[in-house]
C-alpha cells in the first residue's frame, strides 16, 4: 500500500516534469515578444524539425515565423510543404489510430484543424500579394475554394462561419484582377459566413465589405439585390467602381497578437473497486489576455480604423468543442485497455500490476497542439487613394498596459486601377503571461484493496 | 477471464512490436533513373508529362497552320514572336515557363519563325547596350534604337475545372494559346489542348 502512495507520488511529479507541445513552444514566443524573428525560427528548428509526426505543425509555424520575418517567399514554400502534408494526412492511418489507443493522441502526426487548412490558404494569398504575385494569389484563392467544397460535403453545410475571413481575401483578389462576377460570388459568400458567425464568433460585418457589396451589385446590374443592400446596411453613398478606377486601392492586414494555446485538463483516481490508477488527460483551450483594443491609420490626409476580420480565438475554441467529444471516446477506450492490462499484470503479479498501471497513467497525456503562431485576431483596411507613393502610419491601441505603438510604412507605391498590399504581425509582450495549467483533480487517498 | 485477459494482454504486445518493426522499416531511401519521356503520374497535379503533352500539340499544331504562309506572302519575310503573358487561371501553382519553352526552341528550330527576346530578357540586353556605350570599343560596340519589334504576340491561359466527391476527383485542364497580330491585334492562330485526370486519393496509410 505505501509503495502504491509513493509510486503516486513519483507519478505526479513526472507527469509535471514532462512537457507537452504548449510547453515548449513558449521558448520560441518569448523570442517573438523581442521581435528576433531569427532566434525564433531556430529555436523552432531546434525544437520540431526532426519530429515526422509534428511536421505539419513545424511547416505551419515556420511559416508563420518567416512572415513575420517579412521573408514572404520562404513562408510561401513552408507553408506549401504543411498542405501537401496535411492532404497526405487525409487519410486515416492504421498505425497512428492503434496506437493512438494504446498510448495517447500525442503520437499521432498533428493533421491541422479544418480552420487551419482554411487560414493556411488565407496567409499563402497574402504572401503572394506581398510578392505581388497577384495570378499566383488567385490559384490559392481557388484551392481554398475547392478545400471549403470538400469540407462542406462532409459536414453536410452550406455555409461555415469559418469562411468569412478567406472567402473576403478572396474577393479583393479578385476585384483587383477586376474580375467582377468571381469578386461578386466571393463577396456574397463572405457575407453570408459573417452573418451566420454573428453570435458564435463574436464578429461583425465589415464595413468595407458592405461597401463592396453594394459596388459589385451596382457594377453588375444586379438592382434587385442593390436594393436589398442598400436597405439591409442603410448605405446611401458608395463610390462605384468607375469612381474607383482612376483610384488605387491600400489594402492593410495587421495580425494582433497570438492565437490561444492547449493546455492538459488532467484528473488522476485511483478506483474503489479494483485500486487501480485511472488518470485521464483531455486538452483545454486557454485564449491570451488581448493584445490590441484597436488599430488606427493614417495616410496622407485620411485617417481612420482597422476593421476586424476574423478572430482565431473563436475559431480555435469552436473547432476544440467539436473534436471534445471523439478525444474524450479516444481517452475512455484507452482507460479500458489499460485497466484490462493491468488486471492481467495483477493476476500473474503484483508488481507487474502496478507497473503497468503506473506506466499506462504516465502515457496519458493530453495532445496540446495547434498552430500558435497564428495571431489573436485580424484587422484589415481598404483605403482607396489618388496614385502616388504615401507613408502609412498605424497607431496600435494596446488594451494591456495603454501603451500605444506606433508603426510606420513609408514607400507605398499606389497605382490607379489596382491595389497594394500591406501585412503585418504585432505581439505585445504581454502574450506569454498565461494562466498556469488548471490544477490536476487527484483522488488518490480513497481506500482500496488490491485486487 | 483469465484467459480473456491473458489475449488482451498478448494483443498488446504484439501490437507494440507490430509499431516498432514499421517505425523501423521506414528509413532507407531508393533512387532509380527513369526516361524523360516516361509518365508517371504521383499526385495527380499538374506534371512534366502534362507538359510535354501541351508543348508536343501546340507545336504540332502552330507549325502546319497557314498563318506563317501567309505572312510569308504578304510581308516576304519571317514572322517575329515575342512571349506575351501566359496567365495561370488554374488551382495549381503551374510552371508556364517548360512548355513555353519547348515551343520557343521549336519554333526557332524549324528556321520558320524568329523569336524577340521578352520584356525582362530585353531590360537586361538594353542594360548590356548601355554599358557597352560607355565600355565598348567603337567597332563592336551595338547601336541602340536598333531592335527587332515583333509581329505577332503569344498570349494564353491555363483554366481547370475539379469536380469531387469523397475521395475521388476529376480534374479538367484546358490551355489555350492565342498568337495576335500586333499590327492590328488579329488573331492568326488558336491553340488548345485538354487533359482530363480521374484522381482516387487513399483512404488509408500506415
Amino acid at each position: 500500500m505505501c509503495l502504491r502512495e509513493l509510486c503516486t507520488v513519483l507519478l505526479m511529479a513526472a507527469v509535471c516534469g514532462c512537457a507537452g507541445y504548449s510547453a515548449t513552444i513558449r521558448s520560441v514566443e518569448q523570442q517573438l515578444v523581442v521581435q528576433n524573428y531569427p532566434a525564433a525560427l531556430a529555436m523552432l528548428e531546434k525544437l520540431y524539425a526532426n519530429s515526422s509526426r509534428d511536421a505539419v505543425l513545424y511547416n505551419l509555424n515556420k511559416g508563420m515565423l518567416l512572415r513575420m520575418n517579412g521573408d514572404y517567399s520562404a513562408s510561401n514554400t513552408a507553408l506549401e510543404t504543411a498542405k501537401q502534408l496535411m492532404e497526405r494526412l487525409d487519410a486515416i492511418s492504421v498505425t497512428e489510430q492503434t496506437s493512438s489507443l494504446l498510448i495517447n493522441d500525442q503520437v499521432k502526426s498533428y493533421e491541422g484543424e479544418m480552420f487551419e487548412k482554411l487560414v493556411l490558404h488565407f496567409y499563402k494569398i497574402l504572401n503572394y500579394l506581398a510578392l505581388g504575385k497577384k495570378d499566383e494569389a488567385r490559384v490559392e484563392v481557388l484551392q481554398a475554394d475547392q478545400r471549403l467544397k470538400e469540407i462542406k460535403q462532409q459536414l453536410s453545410r452550406d455555409v461555415l462561419p469559418e469562411e468569412a475571413g478567406v472567402r473576403y481575401l478572396s474577393g479583393i483578389v479578385f476585384e483587383d484582377l477586376g474580375e467582377w462576377s468571381d469578386a461578386m460570388i466571393a463577396y456574397r459568400k463572405a457575407y453570408a459566413a459573417y452573418k451566420h458567425g454573428l453570435d458564435g464568433f463574436k464578429l461583425s460585418i465589415p464595413y468595407s465589405l458592405k461597401l463592396a457589396l453594394l459596388r459589385l451589385a451596382d457594377r453588375q446590374g444586379l438592382y434587385d439585390e442593390l436594393a436589398q443592400f442598400t436597405q439591409e446596411f442603410g448605405i446611401q453613398q458608395w463610390e462605384t467602381i468607375a469612381e474607383r478606377q482612376t483610384k488605387g486601392e491600400l489594402v492593410i492586414v495587421v495580425n494582433s497578437g497570438l492565437a490561444p494555446v492547449k493546455l492538459p485538463n488532467s484528473a488522476t483516481v485511483i478506483s474503489p473497486s479494483s485500486g487501480q490508477l485511472i488518470r485521464i488527460s483531455v486538452p483545454v483551450y486557454v485564449t491570451r489576455p488581448i493584445a490590441v483594443s484597436g488599430v488606427n491609420y493614417q495616410v496622407a490626409d485620411q485617417q481612420g480604423q482597422l476593421e476586424m476580420m476574423e478572430i482565431v480565438d473563436s475559431l480555435a475554441l469552436k473547432a476544440l468543442e467539436r473534436n471534445m467529444p471523439s478525444i474524450i471516446a479516444r481517452a475512455a477506450a484507452r482507460q479500458a485497455i489499460k485497466y484490462q492490462a493491468t488486471k492481467q499484470g495483477n493476476q500473474e503479479n503484483a508488481a507487474l500490476g502496478l507497473l503497468v498501471n503506473i506506466g499506462g497513467a504516465l502515457l496519458e497525456q493530453a495532445d496540446t497542439r495547434s498552430w500558435t503562431t497564428l495571431p489573436q485576431s485580424i484587422y484589415m483596411a481598404r483605403i482607396a487613394l489618388d496614385p502616388g507613393t504615401y507613408n502609412l502610419s498605424l497607431n496600435i491601441v494596446s488594451s494591456y498596459d495603454g501603451n500605444n505603438q506606433t508603426l510606420d510604412v513609408g514607400g507605398l507605391e499606389v497605382r490607379a486601377g489596382k491595389n497594394t498590399y500591406q501585412s503585418l504581425h504585432w505581439i505585445p509582450p504581454n502574450v506569454t503571461n498565461l494562466p498556469g495549467s488548471p490544477r490536476e483533480y487527484t483522488r488518490v487517498n480513497a481506500t482500496y484493496g488490491i485486487r | 477471464m483469465n484467459n480473456q485477459a491473458m489475449i488482451t494482454l498478448r494483443t498488446f504486445q504484439v501490437l507494440v512490436i507490430c509499431l516498432a518493426l514499421v517505425a523501423l522499416t521506414a528509413c532507407s531511401k531508393k533512387v532509380t533513373r527513369i526516361d524523360v519521356e516516361e509518365t508517371k503520374d504521383l499526385s495527380g497535379d499538374w506534371n512534366d508529362t502534362d507538359s510535354r503533352l501541351v508543348s508536343k500539340e501546340m507545336i504540332g499544331d502552330v507549325l502546319s497552320r497557314p498563318w506563317i504562309a501567309d505572312f510569308v506572302q504578304k510581308s516576304g519575310k519571317k514572322p517575329a514572336v515575342i512571349v506575351g503573358e501566359i496567365r495561370n487561371l488554374s488551382h495549381e501553382h503551374i510552371a508556364v515557363g517548360t512548355f513555353v519553352g519547348d515551343m520557343e526552341r521549336e519554333l526557332i528550330n524549324s528556321g520558320r519563325v524568329d523569336f524577340v527576346a521578352s520584356k525582362t530578357e530585353r531590360e537586361e540586353v538594353r542594360e548590356e547596350r548601355t554599358d557597352q556605350d560607355l565600355h565598348a570599343s567603337e567597332q563592336t560596340r551595338k547601336a541602340m534604337g536598333e531592335e527587332y519589334g515583333a509581329d505577332y504576340m503569344l498570349k494564353g491561359s491555363i483554366n481547370t475545372i475539379i469536380d469531387s466527391e469523397g475521395d475521388e476527383q476529376v480534374k479538367y485542364y484546358q490551355v489555350d494559346l492565342t498568337l495576335i497580330s500586333l499590327a492590328d491585334n488579329r488573331k492568326s492562330w488558336v491553340g488548345q489542348k485538354k487533359i482530363k485526370k480521374f484522381i482516387e486519393k487513399n483512404k488509408l496509410r500506415l
